[in-house]
């Protein structure tokens, strides 16, 4: 499994040399930032990843940076690090969908089994953003069809039920395959189900 | 934090001893004129009732009087008719004649005088009767028709005459003792009386005094005619009344007394009652002191607590990042010297124990921070306005003597949230004290400190302004860091640890400097949805 880059936003330099230097022993591309607003400007043009935030930072709080990075479109996964170990900050983190809270100083075997979850939850993340984009283009219509044929039913069960005819089902089925760019049953079905989650 | 010291009600004696003079002062004259005007009223009650005994016994005697000189004019009527039935004056004249003088003993002769020789046909007399002058009584008929009657002086003094003429020839005479008019019972013993014809008194009773004529003392008179065609009498009484007289000393003597007993009682009273309304005071205003001493030690030890808690929170979070820092790069170490073919000699022992080291540090920093963060049972919904009003009074005893205003803007309705009270108050009096210092700072002498709430959706924001130099741009983002602190003598605890407090109850602290210059900060707190808050439930 390859690892997203990950990307981490702390104020302090000897954390941020130290945590380079551990990932890039395990060959994970990491970019580091010191001033949070920075980050915030850079965010756009960067390779979607994993992001590693302090949570106690000068003028901005690395929840406050979450927030904001989800309200311009980074709405990646993010790990929370603090030295306060606070319940509080931790109940707000996780109510905010931040995947995972780290207290400070964090084990390496720790730190790398959440960024690995954190990376995975990213593929996830991006395979839904595909599906989601991919069912977008149906019709209500077809949406419905695709549905019912993620549930195993058939095409004549499908017209019975819509109170179509059989042939207009097939055209339905047709578009809808030419739409997802596959013809297999399985993938309508995954692809209904991710793809249509909110 | 330092004790405040509050001042002691001023002593109250000097101005309750002047209260009570003047009040004392004040009662005492209310007595006296109360006195004055109860003898006034008696004066004129009493002398109102003397009047009108004088005049009811002057119109009774008047009455009595007027009876008994009309007998006269009948005397005469009879005397006459049977002196005229007959030539000759009979024995029958003298026999009623002598009757009457019996009977009526004020009449003490009764002639019959023969016109107008003037001589004298029959007499009858009592003891003291006087003879009669004929003549006289000739000439006092003279011209006189038949059948009236004139009055006439007699030579003795207290006595009167009546004569008739009868006929052309014929005239009877009556001598009249004035002074038996009135009977010995009827003589009023408390007053003056006269009864006088136009030639003088008939009857003088009582000394004559003066006429006095001051207010009340003046003399009663009783002066009035007696009814009768014949008899021109005069009755008068004069009552001599006197102050003393008038003035009833005993039952004012009695008022006064009592009256004096009930106004003592009542000052008393009243003094009593004033002493136990002043003790009362006192003893507000120390249990006022003692309940604002209780709350600031209060408010000291919870700061004593929470600045230790939040040193050693702060201390935690600065050796956290070397630590991380320490770890990370020791498991760097490690691996680095594993690629390299390295593991398990020196070096990487070394850094194993560096690793192990680190991590026991950090151990030692969890239980730190566990025992500090040790917080209290979840929070009840507290009205946040009743809180800051109590911080803001006790806050104004330290800048009042500062010479500075302090302004509170509160909404009407309550603001329930979930805090602990104690804690809110203390971020409320930290930021106000950080004001003032400010405001001092700049040295402004209008220094003003503003505190106010108002509800902004579900929030509740409370704002602590002043119109101090404001906040410099490079101190601001690093204001609630922990051991940072732009005074020479802070500790760098204070905001941070006002921080601390208001997110563990879901809320936020900002600052930002004012429109007009002067830092504004700002604590948001979440309303809570329960409206009822504990005080009115412990009310």
């Amino acid at each position: 499994m390859t690892m997203a880059p990950v990307y981490l936003v702390d104020d302090d330099e000897g954390v941020r040399s130290a945590l380079s230097l551990l990932l890039g022993t395990y060959g994970i591309r990491i970019e580091t930032f010191g001033d949070p607003a920075a980050f915030l400007a850079r965010a756009p043009k960067l390779k979607p990843g994993v992001l590693l935030l302090d949570l106690r930072m000068p003028a901005i709080t690395g929840l406050q940076l979450h927030e904001k990075l989800a309200a311009i479109g980074c709405d990646w996964p993010t790990i929370i690090c603090t030295g306060h170990g606070d319940v509080h900050a931790c109940r707000r983190a996780f109510k905010a969908g931040v995947v995972d809270f780290l207290t400070k100083p964090v084990d390496e075997q720790v730190l790398i089994e959440a960024l690995q979850q954190a990376s995975g939850a990213l593929d996830v993340h991006a395979e839904r953003a595909e599906a989601a984009k991919l069912v977008a283009q149906l019709t209500d219509r077809e949406r419905e069809v695709l549905d019912m044929v993620g549930r195993g039913w058939s095409t004549r069960e499908i017209a019975e039920a819509l109170q179509l005819s059989p042939r207009t089902v097939d055209t339905h089925r047709a578009n809808i395959a030419q739409k997802l760019g596959t013809t297999s049953v399985a993938e309508f079905a995954r692809l209904a189900l991710i793809g249509q989650a909110p | 934090m330092m004790l405040l010291p509050i001042p002691d009600a001023a002593s109250p004696t000097m101005p309750r001893r002047l209260t009570f003079l003047r009040t004392s002062a004040a009662l005492a004259g209310g007595w006296l004129l109360l006195l004055v005007a109860f003898g006034l009223y008696s004066a004129t009650s009493h002398r109102q009732a003397l009047e009108q005994d004088v005049s009811e016994s002057g119109r009774s005697l008047q009455r009595a009087i007027s009876q008994r000189v009309a007998q006269h004019d009948a005397h005469l009527t009879s005397l006459s008719a049977l002196g005229l039935a007959q030539a000759q004056p009979s024995a029958d004249f003298d026999l009623v004649a002598r009757s009457i003088l019996r009977f009526y003993p004020r009449v003490v002769a009764i002639d019959l005088i023969r016109l107008p020789a003037g001589e004298v046909v029959s007499s009858a007399k009592s003891a003291d009767g006087s003879t009669v002058d004929p003549a006289q009584v000739a000439k006092a008929v003279e011209g006189l028709a038949s059948g009236k009657a004139v009055y006439g002086a007699d030579t003795r003094s207290g006595h009167y005459r009546l004569m008739k003429r009868m006929n052309d020839t014929l005239a009877v005479s009556l001598d009249i003792d004035g002074a038996k008019l009135i009977e010995g019972e009827e003589l009023p013993r408390w007053a003056a009386l006269t009864l006088a014809t136009a030639d003088g008194p008939l009857i003088e009773t009582g000394a004559k005094q003066p006429a006095a004529s001051s207010f009340l003392a003046r003399t009663i008179r009783f002066d009035a005619p007696i009814a009768s065609a014949t008899q021109p009498l005069r009755l008068s009484l004069q009552r001599h009344v006197t102050l003393a007289e008038l003035l009833p000393v005993l039952p004012l003597a009695l008022f006064a007394a009592i009256s004096l007993a009930g106004l003592v009682l009542v000052r008393s009273l009243l003094r009593h009652r004033q002493d136990a309304a002043v003790a009362r005071a006192a003893v507000e205003a120390a249990s006022r002191r003692e309940a604002l001493r209780q709350h600031e030690t209060k408010l000291a030890h919870a700061l004593r607590i929470n600045s230790m808690g939040e040193m050693a929170s702060g201390i935690a979070h600065e050796l956290t990042q070397p630590l991380t820092a320490l770890l990370s790069q020791s498991q760097a170490g490690r691996r680095i010297a594993a690629a390299n073919g390295l593991q398990d000699t020196p070096i990487d022992t070394v850094l194993a124990a560096n690793v192990l080291q680190a991590k026991r540090a950090a151990a030692i920093l969890v239980r730190l921070r566990a025992y500090v963060g040790k917080s209290a049972e979840a929070p009840g919904v507290h009205d946040l306005c009743r809180h800051v009003a109590d911080i803001v009074a006790l806050s104004r005893i330290d800048l009042d003597r500062r010479g500075i205003a302090l302004d509170l803007d509160l909404p009407d309705a309550p603001a329930p949230a979930r805090v602990d009270p104690v804690e809110i108050e203390q971020v409320i009096h930290n930021l106000v004290r950080n004001a003032a210092d400010a405001v001092e700072q700049a040295g402004r002498a209008d220094g003003r400190v503003s505190v106010s709430l108002r509800a902004a959706g579900q929030t509740y924001e409370i704002l602590v302004a002043d119109n101090g130099t404001g906040i410099a741009d490079n101190v601001l983002p690093r204001l609630f860091e922990p051991f940072f602190s732009s005074k020479p003598d802070g500790m760098g605890l204070g905001l941070s640890l006002c921080e601390s407090i208001v997110e563990r109850f879901d809320g936020s602290i900002s600052a930002a400097n004012g429109a007009g210059g002067g830092a504004v900060f700002t604590v948001r707190l979440p309303a809570a949805h329960e409206t009822q808050t504990q005080e009115e439930a412990a009310e």
